[in-house]
């Protein structure tokens, strides 16, 4: 790890890790005995844009995608209104965070960032999605939305006839969610659940597939994810926005190199300021190691929070005493 | 069935040549080294540090000894071509690297001898004459040539260095598109690092790459504070010397450029301080692109700079290109080192042998912003086809933007030395004409 | 520059070096007083001090009324009376300028060098070419070329308008170029459709040059070789575009020199300006501003 420290002109990453540990807590603490916030019933109302998975016990809120599968089973008495008031709050809730919501808030997103650390820690190189992969997952995303949609609705009508169904069909993305397994296991193992409790083997498959691609290729979940495919709708119009300035960009494709997603907006493009959109989730890994002097930055709104920084060869306090590199 | 391959271009290649011509060329190139050395210390404001740039570029000097004592010791010597062969990498096997673009005008007789043809680039016909009669003692006794193909001249010249000394050619893409083209580079940098591990005899561990990387990564933010230098309203060092400064890179250990440089560096901002100034004071903000100029062929600059110009920027691949872009890293997977070390050369790089090459252009445009750039002197050198070509297209995007430009086409020899005086004169007068006229 | 007392010297000097013929010239306020074109001898300093002294006498004018003496051409930097030197590319453009202030394009086909000015606004250029190593169209080529023939270089352009159907010279090169024409002596062509035949080809090689700065404007041709007849009917001909030869297209150099002098802006100027400036509105003004 040592080995690595001079390479980023600005650091993000440490203040990204302390809230996501924030988030997580805020999130399964409760599991694990931490004060419960739940109590306050409008943390209950509220459902986030992001993977905080409803199977984990006494969290305050949960993905909205729980819910607007619930909502709409169930919601066609009421003629939706639930789901669609449930619906416009998150999109309040992405105009204002943005992608925010994915790499500095979503408890998974840590998960997947450990299986990564693991990776690189053995050595062992990434993944690259070919171009056509990434298009086709692109698709596998709003399919996987559109699906759901196709199979929560009709289940919900009586006059279908389909409510029996509802015990096997019912929430047909949690059944095949990794997150669910995921969070269940790991309170299974930290004895926040009984053992007693099986997993169905659909989620046990899906958790392993999830855990052999997640290691290979970096977020892997994300690139399905339909809550992130809702926001990339939203992308352009959230406040939090990814920016470039083209006159100082050399091209020398960093930026899509790093990328955990390869989002090739950012080098790609040399007419808009705006980069982001799409893949990205704001996780600022392109502003930290872009080499040219404000060049790419996050903004929100018209704020500038951070933009990329020349690197320097002596920013840590240990590397003064490193050998190699500085000309002592 | 391998065979050893014999000599395709010169049968006898020992014995072609007669002492006499060899001891000429020797002695002119010593000249028109000593000649350019004394026009860069005849400089009325010019830094002290910068001798032990000279030293370095000296035709026989300290460097050529400390190579070959070097080699003696069983270390190897690399020569590199082109500014997209990855030094890191040379330099983690434990070996030297050397530019062999070579800058000298005696040696193009010989290779003027073999080829044939006047209308070759120079510098090609200059470098395969350097080591067809050994003119130059600090590129002499290489171990290996590495040779990227990126223009016609050197992809040849590259072939034909073959009948002296190993030669690694590496395949350029020459479109750049995203992942097809870094993986086929990043495949021939692995196929490099191979080469070189045969030729050292070393494996390439991933430790000594991050070092070597973190060493060159510290000259790219030297050269970066150099550019700050240049680009303040009075730049304490000329563009000769700045130029010579980036190509002491090539020949010199990095480490100890970087110790020097950092030197330079503050001594210059000292300079700064004291108010003084390079060049004539009021001098005409001059950028130079086109064709690489390799030390000491230092004609143009020299009567830009002697005619009323500061060079201020440059866009060439002896100049700025060197030091340009730092390669960061992500990870410490081998192949991730690979990958980041083949983008940094591949990816930045503005050589007319990419097609389509608008980021040259923005480049330069950009530059002329950041550096108040009042006009663009491009040189090619004769037979550079690929610069030929562009100019007109570069003169074109900065009629737009008001920015004048001047195209110079030379060669080695000093004779075309008045006509392209006439025309920078003229080129610089007209920028001062200008000038005056925005001012009323 | 240097700095000169200009009470009672009126008279400017412009000494044009070129390669075959050196021209000197005396100005007073911006008119031509006199001039004078001798040969370029070894010795370029020693020759514009006579030919100087030979002008100042002709016109009965003291040397002390010499304000500036300015040098330019190839030979510029070897005049020691000269004040300062310009590069003959200024000098042209800005004689050409003063001449024909709309022109767009100067041309001037010199000794050994043909140059194509594009001129900006007030008399600036904006961009120029020259001819790179070769020596086609400049007036050695058609001296050359001249005793290839043997013609007096004087006729040369007369003689090729005489001519009924114009020989094909392609060379592009001095020396191949002769011997192309050689050749065509030995076939017995006439001279004057051989001339003509050079004429055009001369013509060509120029127009390539104004085409390539891209402007269609009006074009102005000086040097020595604007006096050769042969090579302006050419010209006029295929150069699609308005143009215009002055009376001495040699002496526009050595003008330009002249005018070059840092003489102090004529008052008439600025009187123009405060007018204009008065006549403005204030409204007007601010919105001018205000954008």
């Amino acid at each position: 790890m040592e080995l690595m420290e001079m390479f980023k002109g600005r650091n993000i990453r440490p203040w990204r890790f302390l809230v996501q540990i924030g988030a997580v807590l805020f999130i399964i603490g409760q599991s694990y005995g931490l004060p419960p916030f739940g109590t306050y019933p409008i943390f209950r109302r509220i459902f986030l844009p992001n993977a905080s998975c409803r199977y984990i016990n006494d969290a305050p809120t949960s993905c909205y995608y729980y819910q607007v599968q619930d909502g709409f089973t169930t919601g066609f008495a009421t003629n939706y209104v639930d789901v669609a008031i449930m619906l416009a709050v998150v999109v309040l809730l992405i105009i204002l965070l943005g992608r925010f919501w994915c790499s500095w808030l979503c408890p998974f997103g840590l998960v997947q960032e450990g299986f990564e650390k693991l990776r690189e820690l053995l050595g062992i190189p990434r993944y690259r999605l070919k171009w056509k992969q990434r298009i086709l997952l692109r698709r596998v995303k709003y399919t996987i939305i559109f699906l759901t949609v196709l199979i929560s609705i009709p289940i919900g009508i009586s006059a279908l006839g389909l409510t029996s169904c509802q015990s096997t069909f019912a929430l047909p993305f949690c059944q095949v969610c990794p997150a669910k397994g995921f969070f269940l296991i790991t309170q299974q193992i930290f004895g926040a659940e009984p053992w007693s409790n099986k997993l169905p083997l659909i989620a046990i498959a899906s958790l392993v597939v999830f855990s052999v691609s997640a290691f290979f290729l970096p977020m892997a979940f994300c690139r399905i994810c339909p809550m992130g495919g809702l926001m990339a709708l939203f992308g352009r119009t959230s406040l939090p926005l990814l920016k470039k300035d083209p006159d100082k960009c050399t091209k020398c494709r960093i930026c899509a190199r790093v990328c955990p997603l390869d989002h090739d907006r950012v080098y790609e493009d040399m007419e808009k300021d705006d980069v982001g959109g799409e893949d990205c989730t704001l996780c600022g890994k392109c502003v930290e190691y872009c080499p040219e002097e404000g060049c790419l930055s996050i903004n929100y709104g018209p704020f500038t929070l951070t933009s990329s920084k020349r690197p320097r060869t002596r920013n840590t306090f240990l590397g003064r005493f490193r050998k190699g590199g500085g000309d002592t | 069935m391998k065979e050893k391959r014999t000599s395709r271009y010169l049968k006898d290649k020992d014995g072609y040549f007669s002492e006499e011509q060899i001891d000429r060329t020797k002695k002119r190139s010593r000249e028109m080294e000593e000649a350019s050395r004394t026009r860069l210390t005849s400089q009325k404001v010019r830094a002290k540090t910068l001798t032990y740039f000279d030293e370095i570029m000296k035709y026989d000097g300290a460097r050529s000894q400390e190579l070959s004592d070097f080699q003696g010791k069983g270390g190897k010597i690399i020569g590199t071509m082109c500014v997209m062969v990855p030094l890191e990498l040379i330099n983690a096997s434990g070996a030297k690297n050397v530019r062999l673009c070579s800058g000298y005008y005696e040696p193009v007789h010989p290779a003027n001898e073999l080829l044939g043809d006047a209308g070759l680039c120079p510098m090609v016909k200059s470098t395969l004459g350097s080591k067809m009669v050994n003119a130059n003692p600090i590129t002499n006794n290489i171990n290996m040539v590495v040779g990227p193909a990126t223009c016609d001249g050197k992809m040849k010249l590259a072939e034909i260095l073959e009948d002296w000394v190993p030669v690694v050619m590496m395949n350029i893409p020459r479109v750049k598109i995203g992942e097809t083209s870094s993986d086929i580079w990043v495949k021939e940098i692995e196929y490099l690092s191979r080469k070189l591990e045969e030729v050292t005899g070393k494996r390439i561990s991933k430790r000594a790459l991050v070092n070597e990387i973190k060493k060159w990564n510290r000259g790219h933010e030297l050269w970066s504070k150099m550019l700050d230098i240049r680009r303040s309203k009075r730049p304490t060092i000329s563009g000769q010397d700045a130029m010579l400064v980036v190509q002491a890179s090539q020949m010199d250990d990095i480490e100890r450029w970087n110790k020097k440089t950092s030197q330079l560096i503050s001594e210059l901002q000292d300079m700064q301080k004291k108010g003084m100034i390079a060049g004539e004071d009021g001098a005409a903000r001059i950028l130079l692109a086109g064709s690489p100029m390799m030390y000491p062929n230092f004609k143009i600059p020299a009567i830009v700079e002697e005619s009323g110009g500061t060079i201020v920027h440059d866009e060439l691949c002896s100049g700025f290109r060197l030091m340009s872009d730092p390669v960061m890293l992500d990870g410490i997977t081998r192949k991730g080192i690979m990958r980041g070390l083949a983008e940094r050369y591949f990816f930045p790089c503005t050589c007319p042998c990419f097609s389509p090459n608008d980021e040259r252009i923005r480049r330069i445009k950009e530059s002329i912003e950041a550096f108040g750039i009042e006009g663009v002197v491009f040189h090619t050198l004769r037979g550079c086809h690929l610069s030929n070509i562009e100019a007109t297209k570069i003169e074109l995007e900065l009629r737009d933007i008001g920015i004048p430009m001047v195209k110079l086409e030379s060669e080695y020899d000093e004779g075309d030395i008045e006509q392209v005086r006439t025309r920078v004169e003229a080129f610089i007068e007209m920028i001062k004409a200008r000038r005056e006229n925005e001012g009323i | 520059m240097v700095d000169i007392d200009l009470s009672g010297k009126p008279y400017d000097v412009g000494i044009d070096v070129g390669a075959i013929a050196t021209k000197v010239i005396v100005l007073k306020e911006g008119e031509i007083v006199g001039s004078l074109v001798k040969n370029t001898s070894m010795e370029p300093g020693k020759l514009s001090d006579s030919m100087l002294s030979e002008i100042l006498e002709g016109i009965g004018v003291r040397k002390e009324e010499v304000g500036y003496i300015v040098s330019t051409g190839q030979g510029r930097r070897s005049i020691g009376i000269a004040d300062m030197a310009r590069t003959e590319i200024t000098c042209f453009a800005k004689g050409a300028h003063h001449l024909v202030p709309d022109s767009e394009i100067v041309v001037d086909i010199g000794g050994h060098g043909i140059r194509v000015m594009r001129m900006g606004e007030m008399g600036v250029i904006a961009d120029f070419r020259t001819n790179d190593k070769c020596s086609t169209g400049t007036g050695c080529f058609m001296d050359t070329m001249a005793m290839a023939l043997e013609v007096n270089i004087e006729d040369v352009g007369d003689r090729s308008l005489h001519s009924k159907m114009a020989e094909h010279v392609n060379a592009s090169c001095t020396v191949f170029a002769e011997s192309e024409v050689v050749s065509l002596i030995a076939k017995g062509k006439i001279t004057d459709d051989i001339l003509a035949g050079l004429h055009n080809m001369v013509a060509r090689k120029i127009l390539a040059l104004v085409n390539s700065t891209r402007s269609k404007g009006k074009v102005f041709i000086c040097g020595g070789v604007g006096r050769n007849t042969g090579v302006v009917k050419e010209l006029r001909e295929i150069i699609n575009r308005e143009m215009v030869v002055p009376e001495d297209p040699h002496l526009v150099g050595a003008l330009g020199a002249a005018l070059m002098a840092p003489r102090p802006k004529v008052s008439v100027k600025k009187e123009v300006d405060t007018v204009q400036k008065e006549e403005v509105p204030f409204m007007k003004r601010f919105l001018r501003w205000s954008t």
